[in-house]
């Protein structure tokens, strides 16, 4: 694997990943400051034991704002983490290999001396970098917002595994991403097969009848409110995360490999 | 490896818009591994009087041109591989690209050039393969196309003459004026000089087809035989 290939990538998505980053840093230090008032308010307790259990439970609002991890499960990880995930990841996977393929300028890149899974294998990589630059910067924004307005107080386990599945999720569907791309560059699949993979969830979660529906969805291991109390994936959920995008990457490079193109 | 021994330029110029030249430039390097990359790729730039520092979306059709040429030859390829490549470009570049070209040529490169400029053609290259319908119809050298053509000759008369009654099955004959005729031989040229032979000529003058007459001849003939 050549790095300039890997370089390459990341100098494409680089400025997104920064915009990405920075819009999450703002978003988590805001929240971190707001915290405070919003844990001793007991009108936010009261509001909270009102609603609906389900809707609750889509919302990800399942633990209680007692613990400032807690808290960010449910106002930042349940839902937005996730969907900038998704977002990042499809429309970067886009950017990446779709758009070089759909305006022609791939040809160029591909005129040089690097095999055609030697350059998509250096985007997939190139996505998971930005991917974990967003993970740390995640990571720093809550240490930071927890230093800075909330006494230092973290539960670090939940954090850490908070981010680590999230990231898992976010391999997986570079990974699959990529190898729709490589065989149709258009976002149109990727982005399907992801929201699909949330309304199942989605479903699952708001009726237990069909709880069957998270367990096939791949958010089904996203639990925050879990995650943030302490529970955290098997090693073989980790392994499996890890090897399904590992077998997505040789996918895409085995049908980018075979597919008509100008060089 | 192939690749660095190959330099292609595209009939469509599909260049990464969000870059500006130089970072394109820049990259294509990196992805060579080219030693000799940005010593030629400088040489280029001056030749083509190109300044890659723009964003490459707001380059103009003739700038983005000169940036693909030097981008798809920078690491200064034994083969090149042409398609159109003075589209876009203005007549100066065109004669800076045809100059070019030549110096390249002599230099000892292989070079594939796809146009539909007959001038161009005339200028740069040895050989000819004209394609038709996807299939080359035919391969040979400049020069011996243009022989193996009709040739064409202006005859001047020292008096007025009727020039007309030369016309034969192999001589076309296009009088000028009462003095000068275009005759068209068809057959081997002793036969026009037979004919000539007792006539006051005052000169005789080859006129040269250029490539498009002798291209579109070919085309013809062979439309003629498939019909």
């Amino acid at each position: 694997m050549k790095a300039s290939v890997i370089a390459l990538g990341w100098h494409t998505i680089k400025k997104a990943t920064y915009g990405y980053s920075a819009g999450i840093a703002v978003y988590i230090l805001f929240l971190a400051w707001v915290y405070p008032s919003i844990s001793t308010n007991p009108a936010v307790t009261r509001l909270l034991s009102s609603l609906p259990p389900a809707l609750l439970k889509l919302a990800g609002i399942s633990s209680n704002f007692s613990t400032y991890t807690g808290y960010l499960s449910s106002e930042f990880y349940s839902v937005i983490d996730i969907w900038i995930i998704m977002w990042f990841v499809t429309m970067e996977a886009m950017v990446l290999v779709g758009t070089p393929r759909q305006n022609h300028s791939l040809q160029w890149w591909l005129s040089s001396p690097i095999s055609r899974s030697t350059w998509i294998l250096g985007q997939f990589l190139a996505l998971v970098l930005g991917l974990a630059f967003l993970t740390g910067v995640t990571m720093a924004s809550e240490i930071l917002g927890a230093w800075w307005f909330n006494g230092g107080h973290l539960y670090w386990p939940g954090m850490i595994w908070l981010n680590v599945v999230a990231l898992l999720i976010g391999l997986l569907i570079t990974g699959y991403s990529m190898a729709f791309l490589a065989w149709v560059p258009k976002v149109t699949w990727p982005l399907t097969i992801t929201l699909i993979f949330y309304a199942m969830n989605v479903i699952g979660s708001m009726a237990p009848h069909l709880s069957v529906l998270s367990n096939l969805s791949l958010f089904g291991v996203y639990q925050p409110s879990l995650i943030a109390a302490g529970a955290v994936p098997t090693l073989a959920t980790i392994l499996a995360f890890i090897f399904g995008a590992a077998i997505l990457a040789w996918l895409a490079s085995v049908v980018f490999s075979r597919q008509d193109l100008a060089l | 490896m192939l690749h660095q021994l190959v330099g292609y330029l595209p009939g469509e110029v599909a260049l990464p818009d969000n870059m500006t030249g130089s970072q394109f430039l820049g990259w294509m390097r990196r992805l060579r591994a080219s030693a000799n990359g940005g010593l030629y790729a400088g040489r280029l730039l001056d030749r083509f009087d190109l300044n890659p520092e723009a964003v490459i979306a707001t380059m103009s059709k003739g700038t983005r041109q000169k940036l693909a040429l030097v981008a798809a030859f920078a690491h200064d390829p034994a083969v090149m591989i042409l398609d159109e490549p003075t589209s876009g470009l203005d007549p100066v570049m065109q004669q800076t690209f045809i100059q070019w070209i030549r110096e390249e040529n002599l230099r000892g490169k292989t070079i594939f050039l796809s146009t539909h400029q007959f001038t161009e053609v005339e200028r740069t290259c040895h050989r000819v393969g004209i394609l038709k319908q996807g299939s080359l119809s035919l391969v040979d050298s400049i020069d011996h196309l243009r022989r193996k053509s009709r040739q064409v000759f202006e005859v001047s008369l020292g008096e007025s003459r009727d020039l007309g009654f030369l016309a034969d099955p192999d001589l076309d004959v296009a009088l000028v004026n009462n003095r000068t005729a275009t005759i068209t031989v068809n057959g081997p040229v002793i036969h026009l000089i037979q004919k000539l032979s007792s006539l006051p000529v005052v000169s005789i003058r080859e006129i040269t087809q250029d490539l498009e007459e002798v291209f579109m001849e070919i085309y013809q003939h062979d439309e003629e035989e498939t019909e």
